[in-house]
């Protein structure tokens, strides 16, 4: 099942749940309660946020030294853990005039035993400190525990603050203090350490609220070279002539190659999320990058590149996007294809009819025959 | 005319019933439709099809209570419908956007889809949203079932944005490790 079968599951939500949604209010009072006073506050930084000196140059184009060139084949077994290890030989050259083998995977698992306990929020006396207390605002914006932090991740000390947490079940209004230091490395625009006063622990916290005037501003302010590590895996799409969705996989993309590409556009213009979201339909992600956030508990979200030149990441819970321009992502488009070993799930409804076609499937790319519907990528 | 009214309308195979239902819901199921689909005809058709699987519905079903949801339920429906038909390149962007938060929520693993199909899941879904705050729920169910952005849930509900984005992210995470104890290996 896909995210997209999971989203239709939701039609079959109670009625009266949706009523309930439907007339929902958050308690205004309560929360100019809540409202966090910030005893000591310190000066904010500004950080002068330059395109220039970002390190241009990367030549997209250039083969990556991770084994992936055209020469090497790669074992189905070695690859999808198919326990005979056959494969269809079936050749397909590519619009660079690589040749690729077809690979069959299986996809049998043994499922876990359901647990059959009911799944509940825990009790207020159940959960731990942090549990208790997830969210805190400072300097006018909200905060939310992550990661835990090592000591040695804390810079200066920002600020006292207080955070308040809610029993679930009954309402009651909680508080406690911590202490904010920056995050070493990081804009306290965009992470700060929080160290709880009751017992020391320290975490991450980011915010939510962060919004960066560059591609750039991001890369220093996120402090992109440590935090964001790149799995590998990168997904194009693409229509055939019957407009059904075809999805690539890329495997080897590095965070070097990433990260360059990101240098490369650094300024290209933060750009409000929910207004790229609303742009016209081109806006498709066609290009999904795995990126993850390990500080942030963000792992293997994505890296998404629109046809129309927008690229955004989920890397902040919803969205940071920016204008980069049709070329640039033109240009990491490439960069898969021109570098990476590529290849394609392909459903076979019947295994017993044999090879599955593609018909119209954009050449160049090797074919990956699944029998379980579960194993198309997208 | 109240729900009540509307349905015994419907009961009594009195085609008024369908007039008395757009003018009471019809823009509302037109809106809905069109956050799903984006376009502004098709949410009409959607509107239509609505009305038409209402007389078809009621009876047996007789949703006095819930007039309004059963309706949205339909037009949902529909609106996935239509949405799957439609060309591909063509897709709300929202619907993708929202498809792939969903998709946070699986647990990793890999299986066919079958197993995480059917009644036994919504019932899991239906359970673990009772289980829910209050406002994670809503949250979740204005983000999930009615495709409503972030901008639109907090300024229905009184929220700040912040405040959604990150209950959202935390009920995501709560949804994969529900499911995950359930045993769906998705």
């Amino acid at each position: 099942m896909k995210g997209e079968k999971l989203l239709e599951e939701m039609e079959h939500v109670d009625p009266e749940l949706l009523k309930e949604a439907e007339g929902y209010q958050v308690n205004r009072a309560r929360q100019k309660k809540q409202l966090v006073t910030i005893i000591a506050a310190a000066a904010a930084v500004v950080l002068t946020v330059s395109a220039v000196g970002l390190g241009v140059g990367m030549n997209l184009r250039q083969r990556e030294g991770n084994g992936t060139g055209q020469e090497e084949s790669v074992s189905p077994a070695d690859e999808t853990g198919t326990a005979d290890g056959t494969a269809d030989q079936e050749g397909n050259e590519s619009e660079h005039g690589e040749s690729w083998e077809t690979r069959v995977s299986s996809q049998e698992e043994t499922l876990p035993e359901a647990e059959t306990e009911l799944w509940r929020e825990k009790s207020w006396e159940e959960k731990t400190l942090p549990e208790r207390f997830r969210e805190f605002d400072y300097q006018g914006a909200q905060y939310s525990l992550r990661a835990a932090a090592e000591a040695s991740r804390a810079g200066e000390k920002l600020a006292d603050v207080t955070l308040r947490g809610e029993d679930p079940y009954t309402g009651s209004l909680y508080e406690t203090t911590g202490e904010v230091f920056r995050l070493n490395g990081f804009s306290e625009k965009t992470a700060v350490v929080l160290r709880f006063n009751e017992s020391g622990e320290q975490f991450v916290a980011m915010s939510p609220d962060y919004r960066p005037a560059t591609l750039g501003a991001f890369l220093l302010e996120a402090n992109a070279e440590e935090l964001i590590t790149v799995p590998g895996k990168a997904y194009y799409r693409y229509y055939d002539a019957e407009n059904r969705v075809h999805t690539v996989t890329f495997e080897g993309v590095t965070k070097e190659a990433v990260l360059s590409w990101l240098r490369e556009n650094a300024a290209a213009e933060g750009v409000d999320f929910d207004s790229v979201m609303n742009l016209p339909e081109n806006v498709v992600s066609y290009i999904n990058c795995g990126v993850s956030a390990a500080d942030f508990e963000r792992i293997n979200v994505s890296l998404n590149f629109t046809k129309s030149g927008y690229v955004w990441t989920n890397l902040f819970d919803v969205g940071l996007s920016f204008h980069v321009g049709e070329e640039a992502v033109q240009q990491f488009e490439q960069y898969l294809k021109t570098n990476l070993q590529g290849y394609e799930y392909v459903h076979e409804a019947n295994p017993e009819a044999g090879t599955t076609e593609e018909e119209g499937a954009e050449p160049g790319f090797e074919t990956s025959q699944s029998e379980g519907a579960g194993t198309v990528e997208e | 005319m109240d729900d009540r009214s509307i349905i015994n309308l419907y009961l009594a195979r009195d085609d008024q019933a369908i007039a008395e239902t757009e003018k009471a819901y019809g823009a509302l199921l037109v809106r809905f439709s069109e956050r799903i689909l984006e376009n502004r005809e098709d949410a009409e058709e959607v509107e239509n099809d609505t009305l038409i699987q209402c007389w078809n519905r009621i009876p047996p079903n007789t949703p006095y209570e819930y007039f309004r949801a059963f309706l949205l339920k339909i037009a949902r429906h529909l609106s996935f419908d239509r949405l799957r038909t439609m060309k591909a390149q063509k897709r709300n962007v929202e619907i993708v956007e929202l498809t792939r938060e969903m998709e946070e929520c699986l647990p990793s693993g890999g299986t066919t889809e079958d197993e995480a199909e059917g009644n036994l899941l919504r019932e899991a879904l239906n359970r673990w949203l009772r289980n829910l705050a209050p406002d994670k729920r809503a949250f979740f169910i204005r983000r999930y079932f009615f495709a409503e952005s972030i901008r639109e849930i907090a300024e229905a509900t009184g929220a700040k944005e912040s405040r959604v984005k990150v209950t959202l992210y935390r009920t995501r995470e709560a949804l994969r490790t529900f499911l995950e104890k359930e045993g769906y290996r998705i």
